[in-house]
């Protein structure tokens, strides 16, 4: 268990302030050297073969150690830490020293909290995996405590999440109550035998509910934007990729556990239902970015988006062969990560030196200061998909698994490239003011800005890096996502399927060919 | 070797233009691009040197595994298709970049993003592989955004979005389409249940008879037609789609209207005579009276609005309109005279647009106005000017012997010649053909009396504060004005190329005729 590591240096990283008191390099060290451990150990944990049948659970079956949930965990470890990082660079400098411990306590907690949720395989486990995500992630939020708004968006992202894990849990127990058992497969062995009664329908949609508080899908996304604007950039950007992406994983284990009973009519409803909710989240998404005029409030409503596009993508998995599509998401979120790391920071780098984070203020940058300029309109540029960088290749190989389903999935497809239509114009009205527009009064500053230290500087060259490569040459990335994905369900229920259920024997053999 | 010229002939471009962005002197980085151009044009006069005219498929292809998850291949050839327009795109290249000499605003910046857009207009005409081909497609929108936005005039900001917003939502159909054909093509047994991007294969017989009348994918077919139709149309542009255009032409600096309408806007034509009218011949023919009506009152409608115009560039701009509405109508009507017409107006098109917006160009940069009515008596003034304007806007309207003509004739000649087709009612055909032929004389109208109101008369005291012409304006003048002389006489040159190619493109879309 990869997270044991986390727990040891979230300990660690609370009891040095006891030996050595005000000194911030100490816990950054613990923090970092128990994310590498853990993303070592997941490595080892591992077999090398991850298309081999590889499919483990442990705790009676409550968490699967697959190969999909060790590949999220590898971004999600290498993420924090990259998190870490970017707030060693811009942000550790205005927290307190005494802060500093309870700040990446919270961060670890949070990642620990995430790292489960991929490998939940339980109502309980994934209960449990979701709180220990929520709670530290509410801390974060407010963790700027003497800024009305932080407080605000914290309360908000509070009250939203109770009700949200309320939701959740009432759902459950209605699942636990019609079927019986709390394993997922079980669950969904049973609702394909005995159909979807209504009592459990309405219990899935509760927990549904409560994946969608966390996936920020409208209508529960209003925490989202003022989160986002109250909290510091470095845990901006890390709720805006790490828990809608862990949040996205979940979904996907839940779904693919449904989707060998792909013979249920019920199931297709709920096809179309998240689907639906996907694409009104996208669309509701792009229209509300349209007119935001501050930076996170405008890659807020950008990452309400995304999440949609990601929805709409996992809603195909109970229609069509999952393998395609969770590569797909794998793939999407690995791009995802790189561009909204880099567009964070570098809103970070511009907040500091410009005192602002409203988009007007941009005006005339690219006199000032070209590389963030440019750096800036690629990142946008990504996000909204433009070819020959990553965020293109994420939505072609999600809307080339998702058209495999027919009619729905053309429909979601022409749908999700409507929306990139829209999200064109605000993704790039950062740019426009930065090189279009010159500043208005004549008192404005024009002297340049100051050059971003050199580890800034070599945190976003390496996600551009990573932009250009998984857009030009995304071979050997999707390839990787396409070997993590094959197995998502455990083998021996798909065995014990293929002898009670004939109907789904053809899907079967369709994934286990690829 | 000369598969490797083709791949240099993407690339280099876009090598050039990276070392401009990189030399911070703008006299050099004009030098490094007039060097890359010019070595983009050597390299297309070779392989156009060693093209073989009677072969109909594509040659000097590269063909290499890019995205083996969904079978996206790198596959690059040129064939009669392709040929006239990349030599089209690199001769125009030369002169839009002596065009851009004096400009003087990042000129490091300027030249660096025409490269760019250089690479994506060669990657569009080059691709053999419908994603490749999206690719370049998208890529050549971006710098002409930047383009028009940092080096255009008052309204830059508004025309820049307008023209990106409409392209893409063209592409967006146009993807939309894709993404569909690839799920289908699973289906097709010859194709081995292997999903396919490839532009060659997608043309064969068995993908055609998925989309055909009464296939399994008729629907699909007709739904796919309209949406590249429109993906396309917007590209053209043909006459609802066009609004962007005028908006784009006015605000860009003069080099970027000349590839704008010499080469841009071709790339519409192109693809509908590679992608669209190959892949749903079905929904090509029965659809036909609607395209080649689009056509006919774009043609209509263009020289009415040019007509009525008083700003001198908004002029040329709605004549592309106007014009190009001649290459729509030809591929509509499905014959052989049609297709050879509408691609032959796409190539005349291409030198007369250039040197229109030249001859505009030249003097807007001394007047700082182009209101027609404040001009007048240019000819006694500057009687070489005089001289040279005459040839572009003559070959513009379409005068015997010079190019525009050839390209107008013929897909006039085409429309009648669909009469004889079967299932076709000859009086659309004489409807629509008399309508495009009174085209002509609308032509006439608004290309005479703008002349008249520019060159006639008597000239103007300011004039004398003009500085004269240099000879690197004559230059350009001479190159597209002798081009515009030699294809109204010998439009041998281009279908010599293009002949077998589309020997084969009508057999393959079922009228061979």
């Amino acid at each position: 268990m990869p997270e044991i590591w986390l727990v040891v240096a979230m300990c660690a990283v609370l009891i040095a302030p006891f030996v050595k008191r005000r000194n911030v390099t100490i816990p950054t060290l613990l923090a970092v050297a128990g994310l590498l451990a853990a993303m070592l150990f997941t490595l080892l944990w591992q077999s090398s073969d991850p298309s081999a049948e590889n499919f483990r659970t442990v705790f009676s079956n409550s968490l699967a150690i697959d190969p999909f949930s060790q590949f999220f965990k590898m971004m999600l470890f290498l993420f924090a830490m990259l998190i870490v990082v970017q707030w060693v660079l811009i942000g550790r400098s205005q927290t307190d020293a005494l802060d500093v411990p309870d700040f990446l306590c919270l961060v670890l907690g949070a990642t620990f909290g995430m790292s489960l949720m991929v490998s939940a395989n339980n109502l309980l486990t994934i209960f449990i995996a979701i709180e220990s995500a929520s709670l530290p992630s509410f801390a974060l939020a407010g963790f700027r405590k003497h800024q009305n708004r932080a407080t605000e968006g914290s309360l908000k992202y509070i009250l939203l999440g109770a009700v949200a894990s309320s939701l959740m849990i009432y759902g459950m127990s209605l699942v636990y109550g019609s079927s019986g058992s709390l394993d997922l497969a079980t669950i969904a062995q049973h609702a394909s035998s005995e159909g979807i009664s209504p009592l459990m329908g309405i219990g899935l949609l509760g927990m549904f509910a409560g994946f969608a508080f966390k996936l920020s899908a409208v209508p529960l996304h209003f925490w989202c934007p003022d989160v986002f604007e109250g909290a510091s950039f470095e845990v901006t950007t890390f709720l805006s990729v790490a828990s809608k992406a862990a949040a996205m994983c979940l979904l996907v284990r839940v779904l693919s556990n449904f989707a060998m009973f792909s013979a249920v009519e019920s199931i297709t409803g709920m096809a179309v239902g998240l689907g639906v909710l996907g694409a009104i989240t996208a669309t509701w998404g792009n229209l509300v970015a349209l007119h935001q005029t501050n930076i996170k409030r405008l890659l807020a409503y950008s990452s309400i988006s995304h999440a949609g596009y990601m929805i709409m993508g996992a809603s195909v998995i109970l229609l069509v062969n999952p393998t395609a599509i969770v590569s797909a998401l794998l793939f999407y979120i690995l791009v995802y990560m790189f561009m909204n790391l880099g567009a964070f920071t570098v809103a970070a780098v511009l907040a500091a030196q410009l005192g602002s984070e409203d988009i007007r203020d941009y005006a005339g940058l690219i006199k000032r200061s070209p590389l963030l300029s440019i750096l800036m309109t690629l990142f946008m540029l990504s996000l909204f998909g433009m070819p020959g960088l990553g965020g293109f290749m994420g939505k072609l190989f999600l809307g080339t698994a998702m058209i495999q389903a027919g009619g729905i999935g053309a429909l979601l497809v022409a749908i999700l490239l409507l929306n990139t239509l829209f999200s064109l114009w605000y993704y790039l009205r950062p740019s426009y003011f930065m090189i279009f527009v010159k500043p208005n009064d004549d008192d404005a500053p024009s002297t340049p800005l100051a050059r971003p230290s050199t580890a800034t500087l070599a945190l976003l060259g390496w996600c551009v890096l990573m932009l250009f490569w998984t857009g030009i040459l995304p071979n050997s990335a999707i390839q990787t996502t396409r070997e993590y994905a094959a197995i998502i369900v455990k083998p021996a229920v798909r065995q014990t399927l293929s002898q009670s259920t004939p109907k789904a024997e053809p899907k079967i053999d369709r994934k286990e060919s690829h | 070797m000369y598969e490797t010229l083709l791949n240099w002939l993407i690339f280099i471009p876009a090598l050039g233009g990276l070392v401009c962005l990189f030399t911070p002197s703008g006299a050099k980085a004009k030098q490094i691009a007039l060097g890359t151009s010019i070595v983009s044009l050597i390299i297309t006069i070779m392989l156009a040197a060693a093209f073989q005219t009677d072969v109909s498929g594509p040659q000097f292809v590269t063909s290499v595994d890019w995205i083996t998850a969904i079978n996206v291949k790198y596959s690059i050839g040129v064939d009669g298709l392709s040929m006239p327009l990349i030599l089209l795109s690199s001769a125009l290249s030369v002169l839009v970049i002596a065009a851009a000499w004096n400009i003087d605003k990042q000129t490091n910046v300027f030249m660096a993003f025409y490269l760019f857009l250089m690479t994506g207009m060669f990657g569009v005409f080059l691709s053999l592989d419908l994603i490749l081909f999206y690719v370049f497609f998208e890529i050549s929108l971006l710098p002409m955004y930047f383009l028009i936005g940092i080096w255009g005039g008052p309204r830059k900001e508004y025309a820049a979005i307008k023209f990106f917003l409409y392209t893409l939502a063209g592409s967006i159909c146009l993807l939309i389409t894709m993404l569909g054909l690839y799920s289908i093509t699973s289906e097709a047994p010859a194709l081995g249940g292997q999903n396919t991007w490839d532009m060659m294969t997608l043309q064969s017989e068995v993908v055609q008879s998925l989309f055909a009348q009464g296939g399994p994918h008729w629907v699909f077919g007709c739904v796919a037609f309209w949406l590249t139709f429109i993906a396309f149309a917007i590209k053209i542009p043909v006459a609802p789609f066009h609004t962007w255009l005028p908006d784009a032409h006015v605000e860009a600096p003069t080099p970027i209207s000349m590839i704008l309408a010499g080469v841009l806007l071709k790339m519409g034509g192109y693809a509908l005579l590679r992608i669209t009218y190959p892949l749903f011949p079905e929904a090509a023919a029965y659809y036909w009276v609607c395209i080649a009506s689009i056509g006919v009152f774009g043609i209509i409608y263009g020289a009415l609005c040019a007509m009525g115009q008083t700003d001198w560039k908004k002029l040329v701009a709605y004549s592309s309109v106007s014009h190009m509405g001649y290459v729509t109508l030809g591929i509509a009507v499905l014959t052989r005279t049609g297709f050879d017409g509408a691609y032959f107006q796409m190539i005349g098109h291409g030198i007369t647009s250039a040197m229109m917006f030249f001859l505009v160009g030249v003097l807007y940069e001394r007047a700082h106005h182009r209101e027609i009515n404040r001009f007048g008596g240019m000819w006694l003034h500057w009687p070489k000017y005089g001289g040279w304007s005459m040839l572009g806007f003559f070959a513009g309207m379409g005068l015997p012997g010079l190019c525009g003509f050839v390209g107008e004739v013929m897909v006039l000649l085409g429309t009648f010649q669909a009469a004889e087709r079967a299932g076709v009612n000859p009086n659309t055909v004489y409807i629509l053909g008399s309508l495009a032929a009174f085209g002509v004389v609308l032509t006439a109208g608004y290309i005479l009396w703008m002349f008249q109101r520019i060159y006639m008369g008597k000239p103007r005291e300011e004039y004398a504060e003009y500085a004269p012409i240099n000879a690197r304006e004559y230059a350009i003048m001479i190159v597209l004005g002798v081009a515009a002389l030699v294809f109204g006489i010998v439009p041998a040159l281009v279908f010599n190329i293009t002949d077998a190619t589309f020997n084969s493109l009508m057999r393959s879309i079922g009228f061979a005729g």
